[in-house]
């Protein structure tokens, strides 16, 4: 009998064994979507008043606005021709303004901008884009203008930091510009037969700017900072001839940085690479993409991609920092807007909602 | 007789180039039949150049002014890192020979995203209200890559028939001396001749030409040029604009606010009146070559 529990024992600790030797990790934890909170844009009324900062912006045409971080409704107006929004403050103008008016999350006027064209806000400063689309005007407090250029072309992709501007022209060229709007460095992307730049995107504390330009071949390159000028640091050929604005976006938690591309079929990747230039992932979408963000303190990327297949179709794509793709959930309504949200959350703008979606691993 | 071949050779070259020329240009169509110039290359548009041609084609659809590469379409989206477009829908095609054209204010659902290349026959888009425009006309610039320049359009498109000469409207004379603090009202020149006190003037002119196809619209004249005693003194053109240390100039040199007055009239350049009379000439010429002529006689008169 004890010989018939010894072998029993045996053979359970063997099987145990066995087990932890072909499974030596857990199978990994899960992910939860769940949906926090949800607000009907139609009647829903606006509470400034105890709102609890930090605010988060929201857009579902034809309304934007702001929720606190309890996930309260404290600001929501029409949006009239067009609307820079961030977590700042907004400005909300018409298509042919020539008086913009700064307001922060709460609605009040902070300053008021005589310029005509379109305010683009970044790294909380205020720019205004010329209406021929080749000029840059930026613009300091007290609505006054600190500077501003005019470009030999178009003016195809643009981003800063607090001190630094990068503008990507039609050309093919990539202007440095300091704070004062001085340039400090041109860069010539020019080694494509078709010398054009689709995309670009700078650091948040400057160190690095990647750079998609040019048609046959399409390049994507970062640029790294050595303490003078920028530097190439990898170049990598493209698979892709996107003759549009590209996406592209350094996700300094996770050190990736994530483009769209587009192959010659018409199917559209997102390619996640790592700062040395090695290829991470290639993760197909369904139709083009519409968004891109890491929500504040999570591992997760997320992505939006509109379905191609489906009218009104959007596909929400997860995945996580070591590139494993955690979801991908299928929605078949109209979304608009994809954003940050209190804690770490996300904001989905459906319809005429905006709901406030918590992703927990566990 | 070696240098008789190169003289031949020379001349070869040259016919060559103009033929290719010639070939060039006569390729380029209108983006529309009945498309009216509505604002002209150099033009004032919201403190600054324009630099291109405002054409009125109301939800037209329109072709391009020759066959080319598709090289860049904007494409609506809410992505925060793109950048809003002023000009709406936006489509630039390359041609070689180092020129590309771009064509604002399309109805971006009007723009087909599959399209590389378009031919002469083949549609760029809708014309509307898109982008930072109040009406509904189409922004058409021209690019020189070599140069680094945005062209004149009207430089390059068919000729427009016309017959109309430039209109002058005003010619003042504005004093710019330097020891000269007050804020004196600048000469209205009325007759052919005019008196004025020894020291620099500049030339200001009030001028326009309107096109048969123009519908009207007071563009802005090709050139300008300024002779005193038969000797051109002064000339600009609306040809090339360009960008030099952030500042864009037309025909390379003169800004904005170097070239305009806050009244829409154009400054020319400055003439020194000393002792002896002078003669001076403006001319303005159209695209099509019809020269309008101002000549007066400045006769200098002692001041206390």
């Amino acid at each position: 009998m004890a010989k018939r529990m010894r072998l029993i024992g045996g053979g359970t600790m063997f099987l145990l064994l066995l087990y932890l030797a072909l499974f030596p990790r857990p199978l990994g934890t899960e992910l939860m979507v769940s949906v926090e909170s949800s607000i009907a844009l139609q009647d829903a009324e606006a509470r400034s008043q105890g709102a609890t900062l930090p605010l988060f912006p929201f857009q579902l045409a034809p309304f934007f606005g702001y929720i606190d971080s309890e996930g309260v409704l404290t600001y929501r107006d029409r949006i009239q021709g067009g609307i820079a929004l961030t977590q700042d403050g907004f400005i909300n103008y018409s298509s042919v303004s020539e008086t913009h008016v700064y307001q922060d999350g709460y609605g009040r006027i902070e300053r008021v901008i005589q310029a005509s064209g379109y305010p683009v806000l970044r790294a909380g400063r205020v720019f205004v884009l010329g209406p021929g689309g080749g000029r840059l005007s930026e613009w300091g407090a007290n609505g006054a203008q600190m500077w501003e250029r005019e470009f030999a072309s178009l003016i195809t992709a643009f981003d800063a930091t607090d001190t630094t501007v990068v503008v990507g022209l039609l050309s093919g060229d990539l202007l440095v510009l300091n704070e004062e709007g001085q340039e400090i460095q041109s860069y010539q992307a020019r080694r494509s037969r078709v010398p054009v730049v689709y995309g670009l995107d700078i650091e948040t504390n400057g160190d690095r700017v990647a750079l998609v330009f040019g048609l046959d071949p399409q390049i994507v390159t970062v640029l790294e900072h050595d303490g003078e000028r920028y530097a190439p640091r990898f170049e990598r050929e493209l698979g892709s001839e996107l003759r549009e604005p590209v996406p592209v976006k350094f996700f300094e938690a996770s050190g990736r940085l994530v483009l769209e591309q587009m192959d010659t079929s018409g199917m559209s990747s997102l390619l996640s690479l790592r700062y040395d230039g090695r290829e991470a992932a290639e993760l197909s979408l369904v139709g083009r993409l519409h968004s891109l963000l890491q929500p504040v303190g999570s591992p997760v990327l997320v992505a939006l991609a509109e379905d191609s297949h489906m009218p009104n179709g959007f596909e929400l794509l997860l995945w996580a920092g070591a590139d494993r793709v955690v979801a991908r959930v299928p929605f078949s309504s109209a979304i608009s807007f994809l954003g940050d949200g209190p804690g770490g959350s996300l904001l989905l703008g459906i319809d005429t909602r905006v709901l406030q979606l918590r992703l927990e691993e566990g | 007789m070696r240098r008789r071949y190169a003289h031949i050779g020379r001349i070869c070259f040259l016919v060559l180039v103009l033929l290719s020329t010639g070939l060039l240009l006569w390729s380029w169509q209108w983006p529309h039949e009945e498309a009216r110039v509505f604002s002209g290359f150099g033009q004032s548009a919201h403190d600054g150049y324009l630099v291109g041609l405002k054409l009125v084609a109301p939800e037209a659809e329109i072709q391009p002014v020759e066959g080319g590469e598709v090289v860049f379409r904007s494409r609506p989206s809410r992505l925060p890192q793109l950048i809003p477009s002023t000009l709406g829908g936006v489509l630039v095609l390359e041609h070689g020979r180092s020129f590309r054209s771009l064509y604002g204010h399309l109805d971006p659902d009007s723009l087909d995203y599959q399209v590389n290349r378009l031919e002469l026959e083949d549609q760029v888009g809708r014309v509307g209200p898109y982008g930072f425009n109040s009406g509904s006309s189409l922004h058409l610039e021209i690019f020189d890559l070599e140069q680094d320049v945005r062209v004149n359009p009207l430089l390059l498109l068919p000729r427009m028939e016309k017959r109309t000469r430039p209109v002058v409207q005003a010619v003042h004379l504005r004093s710019v001396n330097e020891n000269d603090s007050s804020n004196t009202a600048p000469v209205l020149v009325q007759g052919g001749v005019v008196t004025l006190p020894a020291g620099n003037w500049q030339i200001e002119l009030s001028s326009y030409d309107t096109m048969v196809a123009a519908g009207g619209s007071r563009i802005s004249p090709h050139s300008y040029t300024v002779r005193v005693n038969d000797e051109e003194r002064f000339r600009i053109a609306h040809d090339t604009a360009g960008v030099r240390e952030g500042t864009l100039r037309l025909s390379g040199r003169r800004t904005y606010q170097e070239f305009y007055e806050e009244s829409g009239a154009v400054r020319l350049t400055t003439v020194e009146v000393g002792e002896a009379p002078l003669e001076l000439v403006i001319e303005v010429r159209d695209h099509v070559g019809n020269v309008t002529q101002r000549s007066f006689r400045v006769i200098p008169v002692a001041t206390e």
